[in-house]
């Protein structure tokens, strides 16, 4: 009965990551939409200028259209990252790309963090990342609960920074706010959580100093087995929640 | 008759620089603000016959907002525009005395109206306050 709670416990958890995720980023695409159409309406209201030869209407079109592509791009790229996004969702571990996996969660986080009037600073390593095995949909979770977590902790710095290492046995995925605080004290049960959840995923809490405001997430390399299960599971490169076959 | 003053509250910056263009090209006079904090500083300086408030922001949200805009001025007419209408936002906003709520995205004339109304109920909300003050004082 116990492990049936705990599963059930699980799921809810993930389908309330999920549902953030999605009411987050509608919320965010619908902003876009709207300065679209109110620019389109600004078009409309610059047109009658601009064909009686007025130079400054005209040079505003041409900046308007401009301002509507920034919105579609925008729009594009939350519709592209929720797509990849939900290709995590199918709970397998996989052959993933880390540094994909850790952009999408940090994007997804964004706004939360805006609203939180923090600073989220990425931290990514130059070269590449080798190919880790993990579930990406957990991790994903895990990255935006650390974040949950340092927001309640977070003082007057507002700032946090997430950091992605290459490792010799896989990669580290490190969560830190400028300010040390107690984790349990800030958001009592959640690091619990948060352990269990990076386990689930394939990986591990490598340091979960209680009063440092720091998390550090150690994500496995990809074993040979993995990338074969890609395979088997009729993953192309390039699709999986942004997890490739090598 | 002076053109209606409006302020917008929106912490989307290019909606609101967009949508301030497009009803100053339409006669009224508009200031922006960023933040519920930042908005609610500028209608303590300045007289509004309206405030378009955003719901979903930074810092202050919009509930709380309206709550200041209105201590600091209780005949203000403030007009949510916002992103997240639910039946729970728009009961809390009118219970709060916001005088409408507005679902984005909203047609230009429509809200152009819903200013002029709030201006004009401004009016007379005020004189009646004043009438009733001189009522109380003779």
């Amino acid at each position: 009965m116990a492990e049936i709670l705990g599963e059930n416990h699980i799921l809810e958890q993930e389908f309330l990551y999920f549902s953030r995720v999605l009411s987050g980023q509608c919320h965010e695409l619908a902003n876009a939409l709207n300065i679209a159409r109110e620019l389109c309406g600004l078009h409309e209201d610059t047109l009658p200028r601009a064909r009686e030869g007025h130079a400054d209407a005209v040079e505003k079109l041409g900046s308007l259209a401009h301002r509507m592509q920034t919105q579609i791009d925008r729009s594009n790229a939350i519709v592209r990252t929720l797509s990849r996004f939900a290709h995590t969702a199918e709970g397998t571990r996989l052959a993933c790309d880390v540094r994909e996996i850790l952009e999408r969660a940090l994007f997804f986080a964004a706004r939360q963090v805006r609203l939180r009037q923090a600073e989220l600073q990425a931290v990514m390593p130059a070269g590449d990342v080798q190919q880790v095995e993990c579930n990406p949909f957990l991790l994903q979770q895990a990255i935006h609960a650390g974040i949950e977590l340092l927001l309640e902790g977070i003082g007057q710095s507002r700032r946090i920074t997430a950091a992605l290492k290459p490792d010799t046995a896989g990669a580290v995925v490190t969560l830190a706010s400028a300010d040390a605080f107690e984790c349990n004290d800030a958001a009592p049960g959640l690091l619990a959580e948060i352990t269990a959840m990076v386990q689930a995923a394939g990986g591990e809490v490598r340091e979960t100093p209680e009063c440092s405001g720091r998390l550090e997430f150690f994500i496995p390399c990809c074993r040979r087995g993995a990338t074969a299960a890609n395979s088997e599971l009729g993953i192309p490169k390039g699709t999986g929640g942004g997890c490739d076959v090598s | 008759m002076s053109a209606d003053r409006v302020l917008l509250i929106d912490d989307e910056m290019e909606y609101v620089e967009v949508l301030a263009e497009r009803l100053r090209a339409r006669g009224l006079e508009v200031e922006v603000a960023f933040s519920g904090m930042e908005g609610v500083k500028k209608s303590q300086v300045t007289k509004f016959d309206a405030v378009v408030l955003d719901f979903a922001m930074p810092g202050m949200d919009g509930i709380h907002a309206l709550k200041a805009l209105l201590a600091g001025t209780p005949e203000l007419q403030v007009i949510l525009l916002t992103g997240q209408a639910t039946i729970k936002t728009a009961m809390d906003a009118t219970r709060l005395g916001a005088v409408e709520i507005l679902e984005k995205p909203t047609d230009i004339t429509t809200l152009m109206e819903k200013i002029h109304e709030a201006r004009t109920r401004y009016g007379a909300r005020a004189a009646e306050r004043v009438r009733r003050q001189l009522q109380e004082t003779t």
